[in-house]
């Protein structure tokens, strides 16, 4: 027995560092399945369902085959057992008769007629896979009478009940008797005697219940997998009758989205995806009947826009050359009609330039703006703007910075639109620098070039930001509109930056001033990640920084 | 990491699921419930054996226990033979040596040969020799003496013991002891014709336990018939046992033999083998054994129940009768020859005051008899009677027959004359054939419907049968004959060819004290009475059983020799001690039942006149 229980030990620990191996594998494989699986669960709906679904009814099925194979098992059991203690009954009734007539123990006929009924009272033996009925004495270790030694089977626990407390009691032992472990159960029961008690173990092989709950269990499982995997195809096919046409919803979404206005779904039948795809192809056919209109109208107000420009400049062209024929002679008249010729004049200037904003705005608005890039040093570019409205900003009082690097700045672009944007923004910070100074800096590295021009004027209230680059917007409404400025400008430039797919951002804080940066690719075409300059100036108090995010990347998209 | 341990969990779930719906390799030790309770209680211990060596307390004492300590179990013998030897002469002692059964003849002679030590002399007859099957076969050895020697040991204890130290040179059991140590028990064999029963005496150790002596039978029975009655009877199939005790005590034995038990090869056509088997062991189980009835297993199967019904009663023609009151209350119908005329006696139911039986009353039938047989059985044509009477005319014999078929007598036939004629016997089951002794030489014959005389026909009687032939007489069964032969008695086993011939197939002598003996008879189906020479020279009647291990004396007359002898054999299941025996001698005739054992004057019926008591001769039963 010792010998037994330590080989078991052994074999029990081996079986258990074998187990522990394959989980670790396990779980390695898992995590490293886990995480796209992590990933397809948040994205897919289809196999969310499907995987509770697998994993719901998993569960179910298990628990079901569990209760199923125990019970089946208890059953065949139970059935053995009560067959087994009727046969020991009769079995023990056989041996008590037989044995009646014996009062000594020590009858060397006592043996033998052990022997005959142990014999008689077998059918079969492990070979045969028959009941073995063995006889023992606990009182007389030397007579017994067993057809195999089957000791092994009987535990102590067992022989005490038997034996010592004088019950019929069993128990399920394994035992190989060569022809591989095999399960037996052992009833025992004790016989009484005229020579003092013995007892009969019937010993019964379970071979045939083995095989059946063993049956029984795979029957369950085959069954519980296929039911699984047959609920988990179900789902699969219901669920992608459902995910289906959400799919082709979404999809038919993002195209209308993407600008494909005629996209449809398809719809059939009559149920509540055809609902919603009959929803949804009449949301789009109204988005794009909206649409078209809208862009009608737009289309139709630029054209207005661009003809009443072209259409007012013919007349204008009559009024101005009157209007130079009366301001050459102003000398000659009335100081009241020469002011009003002086006026005539400027507010002349400003409806032509005017107009020329208005034909500049609706030919980007009309797409026709073109990129005529070139490779450019930027160098002299900001130095000439500068130089130009070096009169402008010394009659305004207002000293001009200007940072530029050494070596030339060479990047692909339209330097007529550059300097546009450049005197546009150079112009805005004297205007409203207040008398303090305006500085201008050029950088550049490997992708971009950047231009900073800063003022430090009353700055720029917090959402203001992305309102300067507005068509006809002010910072104070009730500001006249007296230095001039169309309210185009900024829009013009914003424009022209775009044009380069270059970046035109605002930055400003109250009584600290703004800053305005242009960026552009230096090769056009280019996609910008970065500035080589800052768009926040570095002198700015922190304090007082309300929003240094980049506020205008959105302007840029 | 806790995802890790909700999988591990749910892997653990799985292995305890898959696992734990199967049936378990080992499982704890389940109570179900109490255990049988002991049945009937075996009455009393082991049997009683022989004395031990030590409990002699007289060298008289301790022969006589020498000579008992080899009865019992035949496998303990050899032990406790050796416990009354000296090592020496213990390990002189062979195995397997025959166990001889002797008659001591006086007490035995103690003879001083040194301090302390005797030599012993016993005179004895070997009486047979007893087997392991507990049969006494013929005696092989014919020594009248033995010598012996005998020391006084002292115990540690200081009392004296006896042991031999020199011992005789056979393994020798007195009859005494035979009849202290030993029961016995009949068994049953079928006849070799299978119409009865014919009875085998064993001898059971008391030694062995009650609850084993069924089984012992049992293999008696399978074992065979002794060794003398072989060719006389059918056997069972030996290969029949199956190994299986018999229980008992209990209400109803269960016999079970193998499929081999009804593989009987010398069993005709038409015999049920299982039947004949079962009655065959309910009569050798009958007593004490079997109370209410036995069932037979043959090969586990086909139990079959026999009780005891007059299928049983039937089965064994020495039986008359259900045992009880009636059976033990019944009177033999009791005749005489008065005048050379049969007449009824007293004794008799009803006082003997009935008319003689219808076929003695044919005109000439019923004078010049000398002798005369009375016998009656059942047949399928109705009650049968037949009577043999030896007739004496101008000093010849002859035999003249008579019988009858319910009242329809039919005519008397005679045979030839004989110079001496004995007393004739019937042969029952059936009783179509009669033996008679005539000149000295025994005879055969049967009554014939066709006209003339009866003829007689020798019987060939084996060699080891030397001298003449004296008296005859037939076992109730009808399968074994006793006869008388120069003095000796003879038990023969017979078989019965067709249904008129009779051939001798066993035989054994009876060795018994009586000598010369003139007459035997059947008082029992295993017992015979024989009269003769008692050991005091004086005329005796003594009972012994078929082997002769055990006599008994009945009577003992001064008067003169026995001439005539007739028993009643009692029924096999009557409690009867005494023998029913009549006998005359010159001058008186006996009726041994009866206080008076005279029979008187006034006891004979329907007699003319005074009766002359010197006339009275030849008292007889009616066989039935």
């Amino acid at each position: 027995m010792a010998v037994d229980s330590r080989s078991v030990t052994a074999l029990g620990a081996r079986v258990l560092e074998a187990a522990l191996d394959v989980w670790r594998r396990v779980a390695r494989r898992a995590v490293i399945v886990a995480g796209p699986l992590h990933h397809t669960w948040r994205r897919s709906l289809h196999f969310r369902v499907v995987a509770i679904t697998l994993v719901t009814s998993s569960l179910l099925v298990g628990a079901f085959a569990y209760l199923v194979a125990t019970q089946s098992t208890n059953i065949l059991l139970d059935r053995t057992r009560n067959a087994a203690v009727k046969q020991l009954q009769v079995d023990t009734d056989h041996a008590a008769e037989q044995l009646r007539g014996f009062n000594q123990a020590f009858d060397p006929q006592v043996q033998s007629s052990l022997g005959t009924i142990a014999s008689y009272l077998s059918r079969g033996g492990p070979e045969q896979g028959g009941a073995i009925v063995a006889l023992t004495s606990s009182r007389n270790p030397n007579l017994r009478a067993q057809a195999f030694d089957v000791s092994p089977l009987i535990t102590p626990e067992l022989a005490h009940t038997v034996a010592v407390d004088h019950r019929v009691a069993d128990q399920i032992r394994t035992y190989d008797f060569g022809s591989g472990p095999t399960k037996y159960l052992v009833t025992g029961s004790p016989v009484p005697t005229g020579f003092g008690p013995i007892e009969l173990y019937y010993i019964v092989p379970l071979t045939t219940e083995d095989q059946t709950a063993g049956q029984i269990r795979t029957m369950v499982l085959l069954t519980g997998a296929a039911l699984v995997i047959l609920l988990g195809v179900l789902s699969a096919l219901v669920t992608r009758l459902v995910v289906r046409p959400v799919r082709v919803a979404a999809r038919t979404a993002q195209r209308l989205s993407a600008g494909l206005l005629d996209q449809r779904m398809a719809v059939h039948g009559e149920d509540d995806l055809a609902l919603l795809a009959a929803s949804f192809n009449q949301m789009a056919t109204n988005l794009q009947r909206q649409i078209v209109r809208l862009e009608e109208m737009s289309r139709l107000q630029r054209r207005f826009t661009s003809d009443v420009s072209h259409e007012l400049r013919t007349p204008l062209t009559t009024v101005r050359m009157a209007a130079d024929l009366i301001f050459a002679e102003r000398d000659e008249f009335d100081p009241a009609v020469a002011r009003a010729a002086e006026l005539l004049q400027a507010e002349l200037d400003r409806f032509e330039g005017l107009l020329t904003d208005l034909l500049e705005i609706s030919r980007f608005d009309a797409g026709f703006a073109m990129l005529d890039a070139e490779p450019t040093d930027l160098v002299p570019v900001v130095r000439r703007v500068v130089d130009r409205l070096d009169g402008v900003s010394a009659r305004a009082g207002v000293p001009v910075e200007l940072t530029v690097p050494e070596t030339p700045v060479i990047a692909e672009v339209d330097p007529r639109r550059v300097e546009r944007i450049l005197r546009n923004l150079v112009g805005n910070a004297v205007e409203h620098s207040e008398g303090r100074t305006v500085s201008v800096a050029l950088g550049a590295d490997d992708a971009a070039v950047a231009v900073t021009v800063r003022d430090h004027g009353i700055g720029l209230r917090p959402g203001e930001e992305k309102l300067v680059f507005n068509r006809f917007w002010r910072a104070d409404p009730s500001r006249a509109r007296q230095t001039g400025g169309t309210g185009l400008g900024l829009s013009i430039s914003l424009e022209d930056a775009r044009l380069h797919g270059g970046w035109l951002e605002a930055w400003g804080a109250p009584g600290q001033g703004a800053q305005f940066r242009l960026t552009l690719p230096v090769r056009a075409g280019d996609r910008l990640t970065s500035s080589p300059l800052r768009l926040v100036p570095p002198d700015v108090v922190p304090g007082h920084a309300v929003d240094a995010r980049p506020a205008s990347l959105e302007v840029t998209a | 990491m806790r995802r890790r341990t909700v999988l591990a969990a749910a892997a653990a779930a799985i292995a305890v699921g898959v696992s734990g719906c199967g049936i378990p390799a080992e499982s704890k030790v389940r109570d179900i419930g109490a255990g049988p309770e002991a049945g009937e209680e075996v009455s009393g211990g082991a049997g009683a054996g022989p004395p031990t060596r030590e409990s002699a307390s007289t060298k008289e004492a301790f022969v006589s226990n020498f000579l008992a300590a080899l009865a019992g179990e035949p496998d303990k013998m050899e032990g406790r033979l050796k416990a009354y030897l000296t090592p020496d002469a213990g390990n002189a002692v062979q195995a397997g040596a025959d166990l001889n059964i002797v008659r001591l003849r006086g007490t035995p002679a103690f003879d001083e040969i040194g301090q302390g030590t005797w030599s012993v002399k016993i005179d004895v007859t070997h009486v047979g020799v007893l087997d392991a099957r507990g049969s006494i076969g013929e005696a092989e050895l014919t020594r009248s003496s033995y010598t012996f020697k005998i020391a006084v040991q002292s115990t540690e204890a200081g009392a004296e013991t006896w042991i031999v130290t020199d011992p005789p040179d056979d393994l020798l059991l007195s009859t005494d002891a035979l009849e202290s140590y030993y029961t016995p028990r009949t068994i049953y064999f079928w006849s070799r014709d299978r119409k009865t029963l014919v009875p085998d005496e064993r001898y059971m150790p008391k030694e062995l336990d009650e609850g084993r002596q069924p089984t012992r039978i049992v293999e008696w029975l399978v074992a065979g018939p002794s060794e003398w009655l072989r060719p006389a009877v059918s056997r069972i199939n030996d290969q029949a046992k199956n190994n299986q005790n018999v229980p008992y005590p209990k209400d109803r034995l269960e016999v079970s033999l193998s499929a081999k038990a009804v593989e009987q090869t010398d069993a005709g056509p038409g015999v049920d083998v299982v039947a004949q088997l079962g009655q065959q062991l309910m009569w050798s189980l009958r007593w004490p054994y079997v109370r209410d009835g036995l069932q037979l297993w043959v090969d586990g199967r086909g139990a079959q129940v026999f009780t005891k019904d007059s299928v049983f009663y039937a089965a064994n023609a020495a039986n008359r009768g259900p045992e009880g009151q009636e059976q033990q209350e019944a009177q033999p119908e009791r005749f005489a020859l008065v005048d050379g005329k049969i007449h009824r006696l007293k004794g008799s139911p009803g006082g003997g005051t009935q008319p003689l039986p219808q076929l003695l009353l044919s005109n000439g039938v019923n004078q010049d008899i000398v002798s005369a047989t009375l016998a009656r059985e059942s047949a399928d044509d109705g009650l049968r009677t037949a009577a043999a009477l030896v007739v004496r005319q101008d000093e010849k014999f002859k035999l003249r027959v008579v019988t009858a078929v319910g009242d329809g007598a039919r005519p008397a036939k005679e045979t030839t004359e004989y110079t001496s004629m004995g007393r004739a016997a019937w042969l029952k089951t059936p009783m179509d054939v009669g033996l008679v002794v005539a000149d000295k030489g025994l005879y055969q014959f049967t009554y014939q419907l066709t006209a003339g005389g009866i003829p007689l026909r020798r019987v060939d009687l084996p060699s080891a049968i030397d001298g003449k032939v004296t008296d005859v007489s037939a076992a109730p069964d009808g399968r074994r004959i006793a006869v008388v032969a120069g003095g000796r008695v003879y038990v023969l086993g017979i078989s019965r060819g067709g249904t008129t011939t009779v051939a001798v197939e066993a035989m054994r002598p009876v060795p018994t004290t009586v000598t010369n003996v003139v007459a035997v008879d059947w008082s029992e189906e295993a017992k015979l009475v024989v009269a003769g020479t008692g050991p005091d020279g004086k005329p005796a009647v003594w009972e012994l059983s078929l082997d002769g291990a055990i006599e008994k004396p009945q009577f003992n007359d001064t008067g003169g020799a026995v001439r005539h002898l007739v028993a009643y054999p009692d029924d096999p299941v009557a409690a009867s001690v005494t023998a029913t025996v009549m006998y005359d001698r010159a001058g008186a005739a006996f009726d041994l039942a009866g206080d008076k054992p005279g029979i008187e004057a006034s006891d004979v019926m329907g007699a003319d006149g005074e009766v002359d008591l010197s006339q009275v001769t030849a008292p007889f039963f009616l066989l039935d």
